[in-house]
């Protein structure tokens, strides 16, 4: 569910950025300052988690999330941090989801995923342990991947309509989040049975409920910021400049209105990068 | 079980692998630059990247990252096979556009490219770049210290966690005695997760209270954590090797000074490459204006 740079719009990525530094400030200020190494390790612990390579039958294999999880035993601001340098490091360290993106993944991965578990476990809670971590596993990464795709869909680099972006992720989520229910539910399971104390019991509600609201409405922000008349403001400058009269802004790509043009230009650019690779190729041979 | 424990081995040998690429990959002159210059340069260039759809536009930052890689030396075939997968990916998945109209052939490869310049300007980033440099930076940069040392502590406890996890599934794996299903085995390995956490979140309170007790947590403004890249590199081997030491040792050594590969005879050089690696930059921007 890593977004890599490229797939969101500019605007998208930005305000995703600033939601998301709302979250994480909101959380700061709530855990305690001691509590970061506590909160780190068990960060460190996911990672781990994550690594394992869940056999599905048919072949294939699944990764297991743990947005849920960490919010059902950490709580939801601690799992939010947790989560939160996971995906830090990811992206630092791995090159999962992309620097510009990191806001758009951290909203979907450590504000969603955990802010809507945590709750979903709260609710479901009295009709039992098992089920109410399933449901908050499954439903938790599948609204992750709805979030995901709203944020595609409404992007305008990514040529898919918003309908479609969020069927296709929110069903290939649904799908795979069967398996991180399954281990959500055993592992929660084995913690409440074995060490109890773990398990966060409540937090403040109205901090919760503010941030679930602000969760719901980001697709609507994400909606209105894309409707307001806006080009990038690197583009601006250049028109102020005068050095580009080729591009102004007069629909969503206004390149390839030639078609044929507009093909030839991409071939040449291709031969370019292959020219360019060779270049390269021979250069780093060199030393 | 055993599905799972294989897989896992093969899926933890690549990662590793790329989680110390900057150990082994050789110590060229980007590595050199100012890790705070990099990541500001990176982000620029990533900006540029993903606010265009011309062609000439992106070319010119392939071309300048191209040459950033073989002028540093960085090995072509590595680059290319930590960049090559998702620029493909990203083609394959517009592949349902071009069949409704062939017209959009043009974007999706224009949209590959802007995908594979943005993936390509992160790998050269981070394949030169040390992440204690990285979280240096970040802290430069304000973002807030609880976070980043939240960052830094589960980065050096990641090598430590995993091999705890994979102890615990050998273990069980050693004790079965007949075949399981999926669903069965599902069950069985989330027990030892559930275990593993249970573990973990006990290390992890005795590590709090050690850091606690040493009076290592303090958030004043003026103190910044800082880092010593050789012993981070002895920090992470003793992590591997685990043991009782590490909670008493680990974070102390945040405090000591920021120190990098940069040697005092060397400085007036490195000096020089960072405003090599500024005026790299701008030129790259002003040609992307100019295109």
């Amino acid at each position: 569910m890593h977004i890599p740079d490229g797939y969101l719009d500019m605007k998208i990525a930005i305000l995703f950025f600033i939601l998301s530094s709302i979250v994480i400030a909101i959380s700061l200020k709530k855990i305690r300052n001691f509590n970061t190494p506590l909160i780190g390790t068990i960060s460190a612990a996911i990672f781990a988690a994550q690594m394992l390579n869940w056999p599905i039958p048919g072949g294939t294999s699944a990764h297991f999330v743990g947005g849920a999880f960490a919010g059902i035993i950490l709580g939801p601001y601690a799992g939010c941090l947790a989560m939160t340098a996971v995906l830090i490091i990811q992206s630092f360290v791995y090159g999962d989801g992309g620097l510009i993106s990191l806001g758009a993944n951290i909203w979907n991965m450590a504000v969603v995923n955990v802010f809507s578990g945590y709750l979903i476990y709260q609710v479901l809670r009295k009709y039992g342990e098992k089920l109410a971590s399933f449901i908050a596993g499954w439903l938790g990464i599948t609204l992750a991947g709805i979030s995901a795709g709203i944020q595609l869909g409404v992007s305008v680099s990514f040529k898919y309509a918003l309908p479609v972006a969020v069927l296709t992720m929110g069903f290939w989520h649904a799908l795979l989040g069967i398996i991180e229910g399954l281990i959500t539910s055993a592992v929660v399971s084995y913690i409440s049975a074995h060490s109890p104390y773990m398990i966060k019991e409540s937090v403040d509600k109205k901090v919760v409920i503010a941030i679930i609201s602000l969760v719901i409405l980001s697709p609507i922000f994400a909606y209105s910021s894309e409707m307001v008349n806006y080009s990038e403001p690197l583009e601006n400058t250049a028109k102020v400049l005068g050095v580009a009269e080729m591009q102004k802004y007069t629909g969503i790509f206004p390149d390839y209105s030639i078609p044929g043009l507009g093909y030839i230009g991409t071939v040449s650019g291709i031969v370019g990068v292959l020219i360019l690779l060779l270049i390269a190729k021979a250069l780093s041979m060199r030393g | 079980m055993h599905e799972l424990i294989e897989k896992t081995l093969k899926e933890a040998s690549s990662f590793f692998q790329n989680f110390l690429i900057h150990e082994y990959s050789e110590k060229t002159s980007l590595h050199l630059v100012d890790p705070r210059l990099k990541l500001i340069g990176t982000f620029l260039l990533i900006i540029l990247a993903i606010s265009t759809f011309l062609v000439e536009k992106i070319i010119v930052l392939i071309a300048s990252s191209l040459i950033l890689v073989s002028f540093s030396k960085i090995s072509l075939r590595k680059f290319i096979s930590r960049t090559w997968l998702f620029p493909v990916f990203s083609f394959i998945i517009m592949i349902p556009l071009i069949i409704a109209n062939l017209n959009n052939v043009t974007y999706s490869i224009i949209f590959a490219l802007r995908v594979f310049t943005a993936i390509s300007l992160i790998q050269l980033f981070i394949m030169t770049t040390k992440f204690n440099e990285i979280v240096f930076a970040l802290q430069y940069f304000r973002v807030p210290k609880a976070l980043t040392q939240m960052v830094w502590i589960t980065y050096r406890y990641i090598i430590l966690m995993f091999s705890e996890i994979l102890r615990i599934l050998l273990a069980r794996e050693a004790r079965r005695i007949k075949e399981s299903s999926h669903i069965e085995s599902i069950k069985k390995a989330g027990n030892s997760l559930g275990l593993f956490f249970i573990r973990t979140y006990e290390r992890a309170e005795r590590i709090n209270l050690a850091i606690m007790a040493r009076g290592e947590i303090t958030f004043s403004k003026k103190t910044f954590l800082r880092f010593d890249a050789e012993s981070n590199l002895k920090l992470e081997s003793e992590v591997v090797d685990g043991g009782a030491d590490e909670e008493a040792d680990g974070v102390s050594k945040l405090k000591s000074p920021y120190k990098s590969e940069r040697s005092k005879e060397l400085e007036f050089t490195l000096k020089k490459l960072d405003k090599i690696y500024l005026i790299y930059i701008v030129v790259t921007i002003l040609i992307w204006v100019m295109v």
